[in-house]
């Protein structure tokens, strides 16, 4: 049976690569391994090396934690957990998620449970997402096929495209744009406000989730496919 | 002279940019919304050592006290914004029509005194923690939820280790969630974190 112990990866700055294999046993380039008491194996980046390539079974849980550098985890991952400063940050699948990073580019291809996303100015896009929840300041918000969601930002526009029967949404944002696009014949409950911002709802009414959006100055719009 | 105590940053989500959106009146206001709130929430044994910014910064005698108190108060501008959402449209008349979003984060260290104010290694780590934080969130150190174990009303999900600006070695960080909430599981309490515990409540 594959080993699924968590891993986790720490490294100051340089690229992190993590892909998966079925039945193939850890291994690790450009880092060093240290399994700790709890179970968990921790790799740190070598000296003499500028990135870390990490190959472990599908479903193994990942957790990085970096100041720089580019993170692409690929392959089915379980858990996976991203805390970084900069740079750009791609998943490509994972079962649940936790991305924190101040600025870069955040990209997620599917995460079967709850992908959250906190960063400052990162532009985020999610492919699709059991739920998301996304905060930031600026950038652009894009959620693809969210089967539920709860977003804030300040000044970002949020671009949120709901998957059938999708669960409670939620957005907040001060002065971002807001579309929320719903599947074809849905007749969502729809709560949406703005202060300044003008509201224009294409769908009719009905209870097929609801979908709640307040703005202060920022333009709602919520139509369907 | 120095004692262990739980060291807290509060911080004012996209206080920058509404500043800039809104004016220095609004931005005043908004700070003193925060304060108001905050300082209503404290226990006897806690105290605002200063105003940093958009942010305060807080002591408590308690770890147990600060993270039920940072909890509690996220569940006050929950309700405070959710107000805000039912407000009428048109004009923004004052900061109870914007969002009021904190982060905040918990470092439970042993900082030096210097007057009313502390300072030092746990200090600065307080305060790269919070900048990790979503708005509505609270995040800790390990060796904070480890000194405060298993509490009745409160989980913990660990983040990982994390490198942060000033500090050579990454440094574990947990979620703090009120249980029952937002992805808490009561039952998994919180792991082994004796190495943690050794490393980071001793006062140096």
């Amino acid at each position: 049976m594959a080993d699924l112990s968590p891993v986790h990866i720490s490294t100051r700055s340089g690229d992190v690569r993590v892909l998966t294999e079925e039945g193939i046993e850890l291994s690790v380039e450009g880092g060093t391994i240290e399994q700790h008491d709890d179970g968990t194996i921790h790799v740190r980046r070598a000296r003499s090396a500028n990135a870390i390539e990490v190959r472990c079974a599908p479903g193994t849980d990942v957790t990085v934690g970096t100041m720089s550098g580019k993170i692409e985890l690929l392959g089915n991952l379980g858990v996976v957990r991203v805390a970084t400063a900069s740079g750009k940050i791609r998943v490509v699948e994972a079962a649940s998620i936790d991305v924190r990073t101040k600025s870069g580019k955040i990209d997620i291809g599917t995460c079967a449970g709850e992908c959250r996303i906190m960063t400052k100015s990162a532009a985020v896009h999610v492919g699709s997402a059991a739920r998301a929840t996304v905060a930031a300041i600026s950038g652009v918000v894009l959620l693809e096929q969210v089967g539920g969601a709860e977003v804030k930002t300040v000044s970002g526009k949020v671009l949120l495209s709901l998957a059938p029967s999708a669960g409670p949404v939620s957005v907040h944002t001060v002065s971002g744009k807001v579309e929320v696009r719903v599947p074809a014949a849905t007749r969502p409950t729809t709560r949406l406000r703005s202060i300044s911002g003008r509201i224009q709802c294409d769908c009719p009414p009905g209870e097929d989730g609801e979908i709640a959006v307040a703005s202060v100055s920022g333009a709602i719009r919520v139509s369907s496919d | 002279m120095a004692e262990h105590g739980a060291i807290v940053f509060t911080d004012i989500v996209g206080f920058t940019t509404l500043t800039d959106t809104h004016g220095d009146d609004f931005a005043l206001a908004l700070l003193e919304r925060q304060e108001i709130m905050v300082r209503s929430a404290l226990p006897v044994a806690a105290r605002v050592v200063k105003e940093l910014g958009d942010g305060l910064l807080l002591w408590f005698d308690d770890p147990r006290e600060a993270i039920d108190t940072c909890l509690r108060l996220q569940r006050d501008f929950d309700a405070v914004n959710e107000a805000a959402d039912a407000g009428p449209g048109g004009e923004i008349v004052g900061v109870a029509d914007v969002p009021l979003w904190v982060r905040m984060g918990v470092h439970w260290g042993c900082p030096r005194r210097r007057g009313d104010d502390i300072v030092g290694r746990d200090v600065n780590l307080a305060a790269r923690i919070v900048d990790l934080a979503g708005p509505g969130e609270v995040l800790c150190s390990e060796a904070t939820a480890d000194v405060i174990g298993e509490r009745a009303g409160v989980g913990f999900e660990p983040l990982g280790p994390v490198f942060v600006r000033g500090l050579t070695e990454p440094v574990p960080i947990v979620r703090v969630l009120a249980a029952g909430g937002d992805g808490c599981d009561p039952e998994s309490g919180y792991g082994d974190l004796t190495d943690g515990r050794a490393r980071d409540t001793a006062c140096r």
